[in-house]
């Protein structure tokens, strides 16, 4: 059978074939005006090169950074929030805060839509549900004239506790479906983001219906130009949260797939950890600009309710858009190759969040960059070499990366050597991204020593070791095919939704049918979704989470549950599980004070992911990358060790020869077109039977 | 002292980590803390000390009166206590005005750090109880007594020993006791997780102590702000400030001196103190003094000991600025979070066309609390403009000095029986000028209780006059309070509200900066189509 992923990404499109199990993968620069076009022909292109024709691919599986640009660059429709009278505000008032103490300077992010389209309506519900006011025809009327005239072409309608009581919304959204033309999108922020607090649940709301348009068109074009090229198989759209989601369903909350990028490394990383058995892991991808971790528990990634994207100050968080959408819980840390390394005011040395990116670049790509960068600092001390760096199609410049460090480090922060100040901005890069990891793990109560570390992206198997140290972390796994881009993570990914509800309710008094009822009403509408999104009503796999906490108490903490919690024995089971956990994290208990449910989180996913039919046309395997460079790896590399102050001896091994299961001891160097993967002294690597490379400390 | 290439190296790494130290102490308090102030506004803060009491690194949540105090508080504790006395798994407890935070409501809670037997450093940290008893919040009080109980520093815990006597005497006097309860108990908890960090981070990098880091520390914070006042003309700079006070007007005046390597501020002929709960201990008006000429002049540069003792604020006692006890002091913000703008104000006479224009002040704090069968406490505060600043528009209805955010709608309304009708911004009451002050905000909030209740003013500011422009730019509107039965705000006290009515409030909006015929027509013609303005 033949699967196809597909990552639109900002520069790059990656494209990844699978044909039962081999994989070809090809890159491409992304067409940003009709992003689709410039897929649709890498796709052909790539099929040519094997002889196959789109009617014999089974599944496709395509991951985009559209909605997550539209956002950013403020590219959406054109968009009317209908609101609570009184409440017109909401967006824009936000949390009343500045995100910086002292700068004085910051911006807040314009809202999506701007003021004179925040169109309020008489109406509220309270807390308890009860409905104060209701909308009547005459106002609905007005508004329906003025959402005409403005040609508004989609619309979110937001009201103050509607997750406790969507009848208003509801009677809002039937009005204008039956009253706006078919084209206008129409969302709810009860089906969108059913969760307490107003803003979040208003900016949500907000954002998906403002990129619904735009997102549904792109989806139904690429749908449609395949269909008519003969395609007949799956299409899957790869959500923030790890999940496969359906057309239909993209088309419906297309938020969901705002951050779909990172997923697909995160994903590779679950599927390795599942394969290896490992117990806890740690996704780790060094990029150009960024590093990003997520922890992952039985393979699983840890999923979290709350991103915030979009940010328009100088990347800080706080200054974005809030979405409460589920998606892996990935921090972003300001540190990869590009990282520019200076001196602050203070006279220490930084290193990030500016990056040099790819233009300038670091100092040794010799493209006019002056600033050193931590590939520089790399090439100084010998990690990276001028000759094998980029599969040899990037010219390396040691003495500008020299150079580089000399002006803007050893001078001003008084260094005695460049080696030792290369190694500075390498380890205080390296700390920054272990400091990362620790209080992540630390925040999600997991022991980071026994964790083992999995990395992708150029700088991944560069840093491994150093961070892995510094982090006490004694396993490293560098993946078969991570530099491949993530496109190889998303044909792993299952077909899954999630659905958060809030409810607040107190233990004590709980009625114990009510909760059955609502999880039964989530695990109803799941079941629509996913079995919209398989041709038949296969079996669904649910996992149900209470959020609880101490009433008064901000943190909620989250207590899997087995049941519909019937009876009084599975009460107090959650009671004595909240009871543990909560001594676990603060040292102390509260006897007394209430135990309240906040939010129920209900996930259903199918067991056996993407229906495979065997397609009978094999390919011969090809080498995988055929763009060998010319120029020859050297079998020794010196390389400086802050530990000795020296220059100490690697031996290169040439990841595509290394022998399976043979165990060699650093310190050596594994070498692949498109990284180096460093192995210190004290640590072993050796090739995994299905490529993967493991380092074990000894 | 640094010497070698590899000290370079390690002290900027354990700089760094110390500072994440205190981060994580500082997050850890936010998750466990009960008020809705601290936990959805993050009104708190969380530091590292020296074992002279130098404060070292602070977490860059918290809001400067929090921080500011902290780094002073120390010293006040172990003049009061013998430190000799203090002992592995000790906790020391206060919440005495004049030693913490400048009133009774903010607990600071010091846990001592211990290695190879030596007393190597401290953990602070603060935060606000909801309430610790007496008056509760109002102004009402005519000295500390009447405003609630007075805990003296005090051992929480010995020797790993929960003193429960003393948890005991601040739960017991608190209406919602079992809060106090867990949030005093969270100060505690992140203390030890700090303590624990910092064991780790010591072992990491083999050290017996934090000495030549701590060095390190100081003299880079010290030489970067010496730096920047170097830059500044040197001089003195007068600044006033008139605030509605309780019942009748105040004055706040300022006469900074910018010297070669360091700034003083003397706030003599500043009004007096009044028996009345707006006053201000010296230590809260250091904390925000300084806090405005900080961010004015070297943003970037951490607080720590260091940093801040290159600018002085000094007043003689008895003011309203340096109230001493008994003086009343629990809305001692009033005249606190006013201070930005008046050093801010002689700044801008040093700094021409520099300095951002006056802006709301004081956080607006919404105190309501049940007078029927049905008690209850709402706190929430309401927040004004910013002023304008020299190249954008002023923000609107955004905390500033203060760091506290507002607590949503939906939360407020979980929280308490309160319904909140409007809060939406006012249009025109950011003050006009090329560039335009932020807006305030009207607020409409009754009860589902059907029931009557109590309304405390103490933090209603600057209803007299709006907040000055700066460079030309127009003040910003001044707050309103009303209520829906045509009863008069006219002070700073507690007004019964009767059953089904309402109450109104209209916060102040930022002043504006330059002359308003300066400005952009595209903004104006923006401001006016999102009916932010209705002018021209």
């Amino acid at each position: 059978m033949n699967r196809i992923g597909i990552d639109i990404g900002g520069t790059f499109t990656d494209l990844v074939l699978d044909n039962s199990g081999k994989i070809f993968s090809k890159k491409y620069l992304t067409t940003p005006n009709n992003p689709e076009l410039g897929a649709l022909d890498g796709i052909n292109k790539l099929l040519q090169n094997y002889n196959l024709e789109v009617e014999n691919i089974d599944t496709i599986v395509h991951g985009t950074t559209i909605a997550a640009n539209a956002l950013i660059e403020r590219k959406g429709a054109k968009t009317a929030l209908i609101t609570t009278e009184g409440f017109r505000d909401v967006l824009e008032m936000r949390y009343e805060k500045r995100f910086d103490q002292y700068d004085l300077d910051i911006e807040l992010p314009k809202p999506l839509v701007p003021r004179d389209l925040r169109i309020c309506l008489n109406e509220r519900t309270l807390i308890t549900g009860e409905i104060l006011k209701k909308p009547t025809n005459r106002q609905l009327e007005k508004i329906t004239k003025l959402l005409i005239i403005e040609n508004i072409e989609a619309v979110a309608i937001a009201f103050l506790h509607s997750y406790s009581n969507p009848q208003n919304e509801q009677l809002v959204a039937r009005y204008l479906r039956q009253n706006l033309p078919k084209s206008v999108t129409i969302c709810m922020s009860s089906e969108i983001s059913p969760e307490a607090r107003e803003f979040e649940r208003f900016s949500t709301t907000v954002a998906n219906a403002y990129v619904r348009p735009l997102m549904s068109n792109y989806l139904n074009s690429f749908y449609q130009t395949l269909t008519k090229k003969g395609f007949k198989g799956n299409f899957f759209l790869m959500s923030s949260s790890g999940g496969l989601t359906s057309l239909e369903q993209a088309k419906k909350v297309p938020i969901r797939l705002v951050e779909s990028g990172p997923a697909g490394g995160i994903i590779l990383a679950s599927k390795i950890s599942k394969e290896l058995k490992e117990e806890s892991s740690i996704a780790l991808d060094i990029g150009g600009t960024t590093a990003k971790v997520c922890y992952l528990n039985q393979g699983e990634p840890f999923i979290t309710r709350r991103l915030e994207v979009a940010h328009a100050w100088k990347n800080k968080s706080g200054s974005g858009l809030p979405l409460r959408i589920p998606a892996m819980d990935l921090v972003e840390i300001g540190a990869g190759g590009g990282s520019i390394a200076k001196m602050d005011i203070l006279g220490r040395l930084v290193v990030g969040p500016e990056s040099a990116a790819s233009q300038p670049g670091p100092a040794c790509y010799n493209l006019g960059g002056e600033k050193p960068t931590v590939t520089d600092a790399n090439l100084v001390i010998g990690r990276i070499s001028e000759e094998s760096f980029g599969g040899g199609f990037i010219n390396l410049m040691l003495s500008n990366a020299k150079t580089s460090i000399k002006n803007e480090i050893v001078k001003k922060l008084h260094f005695k050597s460049t080696e030792w100040a290369a190694s500075g901005i390498i380890e205080i890069g390296e700390e920054l991204m272990a400091n990362a990891v620790r209080i992540h793990g630390i925040e999600l109560g997991k022991n980071i020593r026994d964790c083992c570390l999995i990395v992708s992206g150029g700088g991944g198997p560069i840093h491994a070791a150093g961070i892995a140290n510094k982090l006490d972390i004694r396993k490293i796994i560098v993946p078969h095919l991570a530099g491949v881009g993530s496109a190889v993570g998303f044909l792993a990914a299952p077909i899954s939704y999630e659905i958060a509800r809030s409810i607040s309710k107190f233990l004590l008094n709980l009625k114990t049918t009510e909760i059955k009822k609502i999880i039964k009403t989530i695990k109803k509408a799941i079941k629509i979704i996913l079995n919209g999104a398989s041709s038949t009503g296969r079996e669904i796999q649910f996992k149900i989470d209470a959020e609880l906490r101490y009433e008064g108490q901000g943190h909620d903490i989250s207590i899997p549950i087995e049941n519909y919690l019937e009876n009084k024995k599975e009460l107090s089971e959650l009671t004595q599980k909240f009871v543990s956990k909560y001594k676990e994290k603060f040292g102390f208990l509260m006897p007394g004070v209430r135990i309240e449910i906040v939010s129920l989180i209900v996930s259903g996913r199918l067991t056996d992911p993407i229906k495979e039919r065997v397609n009978p046309k094999k390919l011969k395997a090809k080498p995988q990358f055929q763009d060998r460079s010319q120029k020859k790896i050297l079998k020794n590399r010196k390389i400086f060790e802050i530990t000795s102050g020296k220059f100490i001896n690697y031996k290169v091994f040439d990841r595509n020869t290394l022998r399976v299961g043979v165990s060699q001891s650093g310190p050596c160097l594994i070498h692949e077109d498109q990284t180096t993967t460093v192995v210190p002294k004290g640590w072993d690597v050796c090739k995994h039977i299905k490529n993967h490379l493991i380092l074990t400390k000894r | 002292m640094v010497k070698n290439d590899s000290d370079i190296i390690n002290s900027n790494i354990i700089w760094n980590s110390l500072i994440s130290v205190c981060e994580e102490q500082a997050n850890s308090l936010l998750k466990a803390a009960f008020g809705p102030i601290v936990r959805e506004a993050g009104d708190l803060s969380a530091g590292v000390f020296d074992r002279k009491y130098n404060m070292i690194a602070q977490a860059i949540t918290g809001t400067p009166g929090h921080v500011n105090t902290m780094a002073k508080s120390l010293n006040e504790i172990f003049s009061k206590l013998d430190v000799n006395s203090i002992r592995e798994g000790d906790v020391l407890i206060t919440n005495d005005p004049w030693i913490g935070a400048g009133h009774l409501f903010d607990f600071i809670v010091v846990t001592p750090v211990f290695k190879n037997d030596q007393l190597i450093n401290f953990f602070a940290s603060t935060c606000h109880i909801t309430d610790v008893g007496g008056l509760g919040w109002s102004a009402e009080a005519k000295s500390v007594f009447e405003e609630g109980t007075l805990i003296p520093v005090s051992f929480l815990r010995r020797s790993f020993q929960i003193q429960e006597e003393l948890l005991s005497i601040i739960c017991t006097n608190s209406r919602v006791p079992k809060e106090a309860r867990g949030d005093i108990l969270s100060l505690m908890s992140c203390n030890d997780s700090g303590v624990e960090r910092l064991n780790n981070l010591l072992n990491k990098f083999e050290l017996v102590d934090l000495d030549i880091i701590t060095k390190f520390i100081f003299k880079q914070s010290k030489n970067a702000v010496e730096a920047r006042i170097k830059s500044l003309p040197t001089g003195t700079y007068l600044s006033t400030l008139k605030l509605d006070g309780f019942d009748k007007p105040i004055v706040l005046k300022a006469k900074l001196k910018i010297k070669e390597k360091s700034i003083s501020v003397d706030l003599s002929g500043s009004s007096p103190a009044i028996n009345r709960g707006i006053n201000c201990p010296l230590n809260y008006t250091i904390a925000y003094a300084s806090y405005g000429i900080k961010a004015a002049i070297c943003p970037e540069v951490p607080n720590n000991a260091a940093s801040l003792a290159v600018i002085q604020i000094t007043a003689p006692p008895g003011l309203i600025v340096s109230a001493e006890s008994p003086s009343p002091v629990t809305a001692r913000h009033v005249v606190g979070q006013a201070l930005p703008d008046l050093v801010l104000g002689c700044l801008s006479k040093a700094l021409p066309g520099k300095i951002l224009a006056e802006s709301a002040g004081a956080l607006w704090t919404i105190s309501i609390a049940g007078a029927g069968e049905k008690r209850f406490n709402s706190l929430n505060v309401a927040l004004g403009g910013m002023g304008a600043r020299p190249q954008s528009d002023g923000l609107s209805t955004t905390a500033f000095p203060s760091g506290v955010g507002a607590v949503s709608v939906e939360v407020a309304e979980a929280a308490a029986p309160v319904i909140y009708h409007k809060k939406e911004f006012l249009i025109n009451s950011g003050g006009s000028g090329k560039f335009r002050g932020g807006l305030g905000q009207e607020i409409i909030i009754g009860t589902s209780t059907n029931e009557p209740f109590i309304l405390s003013a103490a933090a209603f500011e600057r209803t007299k006059q709006g907040p000055a422009g700066r460079n030309g730019g127009l003040r910003g509107g001044k707050g309103e309070v009303s209520v829906s039965d045509g009863t008069k705000i006219k002070d700073k006290g507690n007004y019964l509200i009767k059953k089904g009515e309402t109450i109104r409030l209209v916060t102040p909006g930022g002043g504006g900066f330059g002359k308003a015929k300066l400005r952009n027509k595209k903004l104006q013609d923006i401001d006016v189509k999102n009916g932010l303005t209705t002018e021209h």
